[in-house]
């Protein structure tokens, strides 16, 4: 009941407040190592806005709660807000180094690994800037050409790489979004799931075992359940009150 | 008469060939009463049979052991100008147990027929038993037959045989609710001699085992078989080659089936409730624990090892939980096992190592590790316990950790932790909607201008050129009157420059040479014909000026005369 009434103080603490006090607040419990109320407040706070600050410390309030799998939930919001914070990522690479199972996904030929490198480090504003950025490129070169500044054979080297630049940006631009919008990730938030070869709860359909922490791609969802793929391929479901959707 | 008798020789041919063609199916054994290490034949015979007869073999199983078969065969026999066929298959069985036994009536498909055989009786007798002198016999051997849960017992399979053989195949025993440890796996057989009840024999041991029961109640060990080529006694003619050395070259030889006696052992339950800490070791064990180092520094590894020794089911049940002090860290322990060889109980040590990393400065006690057996020569169950250690942390830097169990990559995050929290109220975005700088849009803006720009300009240049013209046009008529009322010298001269300037401005000519014709040609389609003609005179008036006929009359009027004719003529060029 005390429990009860704390929460309720906090939901009307939470509606009235603005997000920057609340922000405080939050950050106020979690410098009085009081994590768990740290918690609430900034999962409260991210039901209304979003900044990888606030998944960043989040993330640092699960765990010192020793809530591993919702740390790197966390991490992971902030990461794909900011992929470039060396914050996040060094305490995501951190927190990942404690979970149990260790995936290692099958070597990519090194230009696809390059390319997957870039693609993770840039969020798609970042592609539309970059996109701008060669426009702009390209217009100026345009209008040094009329003033017939360069020479012919200078003039297309130029074009032909602004343009490829623009078709390569565009490419991964699709890329992105399409990772972003189309493919459903989820972390295990609990100890350990048994991953089935169905969605039933029978004993014998075990295929293998995930621990918290673990990132795996949804593939199919059912009533209560969630097919999921992890990085080396395998595949099996898990109940979906224990993994978190990113 | 004679139809009568060809009749009645038909009938009785028909008859024959029905009575000889009918299919019959028997079984057969080629003994009745065999000793238990005794194999015997088992034949099925169907004559007259078409096919291959099918039996359904499986109610044999329940009291005998197929050692090989089936083996198939077809004869064909003239008899009287008559032919008999048969076909049989034939097993070689092996009696699953002593007394009376049964070969059921079996179900034999021919075509599509069904037959079924005769049961046969066969008397299985302990022959092979020690007490009855048996030539060949396996002895199985229990040093106890009353045990704990997780009690040892060690079965000892023994070969005796007073004749000649080799050893084709062993089939080691099976059972269920025993944990099976190999204590001895004999690859080459040894003989010794040995003498039984005055008899003598040559004994090999087989195979040794370390049974430990897993559960109480009267479990049995399954039997161990063996198949060997026994050697068989020469049944030639004597005669000059009858010594031992042509014998020796004519040995024959017969493959023989022997199988030890099950054995029955009583599992008691434990006398005593067991402890709950118990997890089931049983035997004499003794557990140590010691840390590499005492003294550490915050952040270095210390290895802490649990040494199990003793003897007793080992490998077959779990330490309990250790509690570490908080603030150290601990990685997964390894563990391995070493066995004595050198002794039928199971015995031997089985080490754990665990890594500890104290994350803070301090003293701290490592509790002693406990193990809870059952000890079955005082019937009693018995704690062990090793002693406390104690670790003294010193504070420390993190650039001393070093210790070889780690890898590269591990070590670089050890003694480190996750970066702090952020205060700073940051500019928040909206859920779902990704935050874009303005001036990444500013820049599609200026790269827009950019490629516009260029064309915008010339454009623009064009029209201003164009509207100065116009504007020039419009104001033409104005400047020609404004002009025409100032006082010249040479009126004609005057009037003409000014008529000109008009027409130069108005139909945005560009010749600075105006004369009457090009005048004509301009204005031609533009205005009405007499104000043409009217503009022409007047141009020539003006053109032919002082030195005209009228020169004296015209100058008055020629001011007037023009600006009238420039009104009118502004009217028509819109």
């Amino acid at each position: 009941m005390k429990r009860f009434f704390m929460i309720l103080g906090l939901m009307s603490l939470v509606m009235g407040q603005s997000a920057d006090s609340l922000f405080q607040l939050g950050n106020k419990y979690y410098t009085a190592e009081q994590y768990h109320e740290a918690a609430n407040i900034y999962e409260q706070l991210s039901r209304r806005v979003a900044h990888e600050d606030l998944y960043l410390n989040l993330g640092n309030s699960y765990f010192r709660m020793g809530q591993v799998g919702n740390a790197i939930w966390a991490y992971e919001k902030g990461n794909a807000l900011s992929p470039r914070d060396s914050d996040i990522n060094y305490n995501l690479k951190f927190v990942r180094s404690q979970i149990r199972d260790r995936i290692l996904p099958p070597d990519d030929f090194f230009l696809v690994a390059f390319y997957r490198a870039i693609v993770e480090k840039l969020t798609v504003p970042d592609l539309i800037t970059l996109g701008g950025l060669i426009f702009m490129l390209l217009g100026f070169l345009y209008v040094l050409q009329l003033q017939s500044v360069f020479t012919e054979k200078l003039a297309s080297v130029a074009n032909g790489t602004l343009l490829l630049s623009i078709f390569v940006t565009g490419w991964i631009m699709l890329d992105k979004y399409w990772d972003v919008s189309e493919k459903q990730k989820a972390i295990v938030i609990v100890r350990a799931v048994d991953v089935r070869s169905g969605p039933i709860r029978r004993g014998e359909n075990v295929v293998f075992q995930i621990h918290e922490g673990t990132k795996a791609e949804i593939t199919t969802t059912q009533t209560g359940w969630y097919e999921v793929i992890l990085l080396d391929g395998k595949k099996g479901w898990v109940p979906n009150t224990q993994m978190r959707l990113l | 008469m004679i139809y009568k008798t060809i009749y009645r020789m038909i009938f009785f041919i028909a008859l024959n060939n029905f009575i000889l063609g009918q299919v019959t199916v028997t079984a057969s054994v080629d003994a009745n009463n065999i000793s238990r290490s005794e194999t015997v034949g088992f034949k099925i015979v169907a004559i007259n049979a078409d096919g291959t007869p099918n039996v359904d073999i499986s109610p044999i199983l329940k009291e005998f052991k197929i050692v090989s078969g089936p083996a198939q065969q077809t004869n064909i026999q003239w008899l009287n100008g008559s032919m008999t066929s048969s076909r049989s298959l034939s097993w070689t069985l092996l009696a699953k147990k002593v007394g009376k036994l049964n070969v059921p009536a079996l179900n034999v498909t021919v075509g599509k027929q069904v037959y079924r055989t005769n049961p046969i009786g066969i008397t299985v007798e302990k022959g092979a038993g020690r007490s009855n002198m048996a030539n060949l016999f396996i002895e199985a051997k229990p040093d106890k037959e009353q045990v704990y849960p997780g009690e040892q017992v060690t079965v000892t399979y023994r070969l005796f045989t007073r004749l000649n053989l080799s050893i084709e195949d062993i089939e080691y025993p099976k059972s269920v609710g025993f944990w099976n440890e190999d204590l001895r796996v004999v690859q080459t057989v040894r003989f010794r001699d040995t003498k039984i009840k005055g008899v003598e024999y040559k004994v090999a041991t087989l195979y040794k085992a370390a049974m430990f029961p897993t559960q109480t109640g009267n479990l049995v060990i399954a039997p161990m078989t063996a198949i060997c080529n026994v050697e068989k006694p020469s049944r030639r003619s004597k005669g000059v080659f009858d010594n031992s050395f042509f014998n020796s070259m004519y040995r024959e030889s017969q493959r023989q089936f022997i199988q030890s006696d099950s054995l029955d052992i009583d599992v008691m339950s434990y006398p005593k409730r067991p402890p709950d800490d118990f997890t089931g070791a049983v035997g004499k064990f003794n557990v140590t624990a010691w840390v590499d180092t005492p003294n550490v520094k915050v952040n270095e590894a210390i290895t802490f090892r649990v040494k199990l020794s003793g003897s007793g089911n080992l490998n077959q049940f779990n330490m309990n939980m250790i509690s570490f002090p908080q603030n150290m860290e601990v990685f997964p322990p390894t563990s391995s096992f070493k066995r004595d060889e050198f002794r039928d109980e199971l015995t031997g040590e089985q080490n754990f190592e665990y890594i500890l990393i104290p994350r803070l400065a301090g003293k701290f006690q490592l509790n002693p590790i406990t193990l809870t057996y059952f000890d079955p020569d005082v019937e009693q169950f018995i704690t062990t316990r090793s002693k406390p250690e104690g670790i003294t942390v010193y504070p420390g830097d993190k650039s001393e950790i070093a210790s070889t169990k780690f890898n590269r990559q591990d070590i670089s995050m050890i003694g480190e932790d996750i970066r702090y929290i952020r205060s700073r109220n940051p500019s928040w975005y909206n859920i779902g909607k990704q935050y874009i700088p303005i001036w990444a849009w500013g820049t599609y803006l200026i790269a827009g201008i950019l490629f516009v720009f260029p064309g915008m300009l010339s454009k623009v240049k064009a029209n201003r050129s164009s509207t100065a013209s116009f504007r020039q046009s419009r104001s033409a008529l104005r400047l020609a009157l404004k002009n025409l009322s100032k006082p010249a010298d040479d009126p004609f001269a005057y009037n003409a420059l000014v008529m000109y300037q008009y027409f130069q401005s108005k139909l945005f000519l560009s010749s600075d040479n105006l004369d009457p014709f090009i005048l004509e040609l301009a204005l031609k389609d533009k205005v009405h014909e007499s104000l043409l003609l009217e503009a022409v005179s007047l141009a020539k008036i003006c053109d032919a000026g002082r030195y005209g006929p009228e020169a004296g009359n015209a100058a008055e009027t020629l001011q007037t005369k023009v600006g009238e004719l420039l009104k009118k003529i502004d009217k028509e060029i819109v």
